[in-house]
């Protein structure tokens, strides 16, 4: 009768190093906060996971940073973006101009930090949409199956075996670019992605034997998918999302540089670089292109270190 | 296909039973073709009963009982025929919405896997809570949540408080198929499926399940239909037998009688079977040959090849022997052509 409460001690004799082994020792006994045989929800065992990331926590902070910035960007921008000014000319960066001026004498620090206020926009906005549409075309399709989730399949087989950038492209050309329109074009070729992966998951939940279970107690479709579904598919879903936000980034930034992003004379980090294409420039004027090119690279990192640590830390296999 | 009904009718029908099953045919669609899983079998049950049904690996134990509640893959299974009569509904042509309203309150289910039975990554008070919650709209969380630490306390869940918090994984398996029955008995069912509620756990815990099933049953003074290929277990706490042998219902019998004298060669056989304390003989006994395939069932009935009374008489090969009364106004049923010869023969008798 007398059963052992278990509590989630690390197993002993594995070849971790010493010091490692003494850690989670002491985080697990923090974890129990002293009461004992009660563990933590899986969730908040994965927040703790993603804590200990180390490379997942420095994205998520320089993309805080980003992200205060750019909302910030109209109050803590030093000129008006969009100010042409003839008499600074391609300057070089000063105290005035931190990071110099562009072709027709526009701050490009100003510029820099609108751009990121476009380029997040579209990364975020782009993938929540192609998320959200995924998840629902992928859970109907995995609950109702038979010819619903083969006419959904078979749409999304088409989506996928168009080469985005290039459909994508004639669409801004045809609807007339403007951010609205980039990131409802990005999303439609983004969310066959998630639909595929929220399908599988749903597929192989409603076999468990739980929801069996949870079938043969009385609960119905809908309670079913709300308790039972929804868990497991947040997890891949959020690798996805940040994983395509950073794809989207990367889009816009490739059709700005076409010429066919935001209208202009908006900033954007693509456009910056569009503008700074010629070989002087390229050669003599780092100010230029240096600053967007990075910014785009570091912000798509993080993003991807961000997706990693979230990948990693929902891992029921991963230990702290 | 109403012999039972019939043997009710001659008795003189004194209670209404619980659920009645009529001439239920299920198909299961197979690569290898239609598999006839259960073939025209009927049962009542009555209120305060406890109904085994016995039978091998595939003998259509599970299938026949799940098709009741609709929980088999509609794109698998098939109903053939049959009527379920429960508290005045068919429950074989009710809708499902319906049927989610008998599931988990009227009928519940107790599944073989206490593992598998639970979701790991939701606490088992959570989860007893939502299976009250489902049949009870006025039920708050918090009340679900105490009346779930009383259902566990109930089937001897030390320290229930803490249990509740707990996920499965911190469960034995005794402690969890506890939490299953405490779970399946939330609604105060008037009828329990166990479906071989002990094949997942050790001796020493099965013997604790069989007390718990038994408190369950005093408690709720509801049905049991007990599934189980077990003998000890039918033993311990059946009432009536039902023995499936390829889909069909070869003998019924109370518990007693059933183990005195069987009156049908399957049950002999696997009464046979059983090892016995003091039995000298090194080997384990088996019943030779194996069960026919569902999809191409032999002609006549369906054990005769492994029979060892039939003799291959030409009856046993060519006529698929009724389920009747052994002897006329006898309770005891028995699907075999030459039951009477079984009386000659003792089965303690090595």
């Amino acid at each position: 009768m007398s059963e052992n409460v278990q509590t989630a001690v690390p197993v002993a004799g594995r070849s971790d190093e010493e010091g490692i082994g003494r850690r989670r020792e002491r985080e697990v006994q923090k974890g129990g906060n002293g009461r004992a045989g009660q563990a933590l929800s899986p969730s908040r065992l994965a927040i703790r996971r993603f804590r200990h990331h180390r490379l997942a926590m420095a994205s998520v902070l320089l993309l805080s940073l980003l992200l205060l910035l750019a909302v910030l960007a109209p109050l803590i921008s030093p000129y008006d973006p969009n100010a042409v000014n003839t008499a600074a000319y391609r300057e070089p960066p000063s105290g005035a101009h931190w990071l110099g001026t562009d072709s027709a004498g526009r701050d490009v620090l100003s510029r820099l930090l609108h751009g990121a206020r476009v380029s997040l926009t579209v990364g975020i906005a782009a993938a929540v949409s192609a998320t959200g549409l995924g998840t629902l075309l992928g859970l109907i399709a995995g609950i109702f199956r038979g010819w619903v989730d083969a006419i959904i399949m078979r749409v999304v087989d088409v989506f996928l075996s168009f080469p985005p950038l290039v459909v994508i492209l004639l669409l801004v050309a045809i609807l007339g670019p403007s951010v609205t329109t980039i990131i409802v074009v990005i999303a439609a070729f983004e969310w066959p992605t998630a639909c595929r992966i929220v399908r599988q998951v749903s597929l192989s939940v409603r076999e468990m034997d739980y929801v069996l279970s949870a079938r043969a107690m009385g609960s119905g479709s809908l309670a079913i998918v709300r308790r039972h579904m929804i868990g497991p598919v947040l997890p891949p879903l959020t690798v996805v999302a940040t994983l395509l936000s950073a794809n989207a980034i990367l889009l816009e930034a490739a059709l700005s540089f076409l010429g066919l992003g935001v209208e202009r004379p908006n900033a954007t980090w693509g456009g910056m670089l569009q503008a700074a294409q010629s070989m002087t420039i390229l050669q003599e004027m780092p100010w230029l292109w240096l600053p967007p090119g990075v910014a785009i690279a570091a912000t798509v990192l993080s993003i991807n270190f961000m997706g990693d640590g979230l990948r990693d830390a929902f891992d029921p296999r991963q230990r702290l | 296909m109403n012999e039972m009904a019939e043997a009710r009718e001659k008795r003189g029908a004194e209670r209404e039973p619980l659920l009645s099953v009529r001439d239920l045919s299920v198909s299961l669609r197979s690569d290898e073709g239609l598999v006839q899983a259960v073939r025209n079998i009927g049962w009542d049950i009555y209120d305060g009963e406890v109904l085994a049904i016995v039978g091998e690996s595939g003998s259509g134990k599970s299938v026949s009982v799940n098709t009741l509640l609709g929980l088999m893959r509609q794109d698998v299974a098939i109903v053939n025929s049959g009527h379920a009569e429960f508290g005045g509904r068919d429950l074989l042509n009710l809708g499902e919405r319906e049927l989610r309203e008998v599931r988990g309150k009227d009928i519940s289910v107790i599944f073989q896997d206490p593992m598998a039975s639970f979701n790991p990554v939701k606490t088992i008070g959570d989860q007893i809570s939502e299976a009250i919650r489902v049949h009870d709209e006025r039920a708050t969380r918090r009340w679900a949540w105490s009346r779930s630490i009383t259902l566990l306390s109930m089937v001897g869940v030390p320290n229930p408080e803490l249990r509740c918090k707990q996920y499965p994984h911190q469960y034995s398996g005794g402690m969890r198929q506890r939490a299953m029955i405490a779970m399946a008995m939330a609604n105060r069912p008037r009828l329990l499926i166990a479906d071989e509620p002990t094949t997942a756990l050790d001796m020493t815990i099965q013997a604790q399940i069989i007390d718990v099933l038994r408190l369950v049953q005093k408690e709720t003074g509801g049905a049991i239909v007990l599934i189980t290929h077990d003998l000890g277990l039918v033993a311990e706490l059946a009432d009536r037998v039902l023995v499936m042998y390829a889909g069909k219902i070869v003998e019924s019998a109370g518990v007693v009688e059933l183990f005195a004298s069987p009156r049908h060669p399957y049950t002999r056989a696997l009464l046979e079977s059983l090892p016995r304390i003091g039995d000298q003989s090194d080997e384990l006994r088996s019943i030779s040959g194996q069960m026919p395939s569902l999809v191409e069932l032999p002609e006549g009935c369906a054990f005769h090849p492994r029979c060892s009374l039939s003799h291959d008489r030409q009856l046993c090969r060519e006529l698929e022997p009724p389920l009747q009364e052994t002897n006329s106004g006898s309770e005891r049923l028995s699907a075999c052509h030459f039951s009477r010869e079984l009386d000659e023969l003792d089965i303690f008798d090595r």
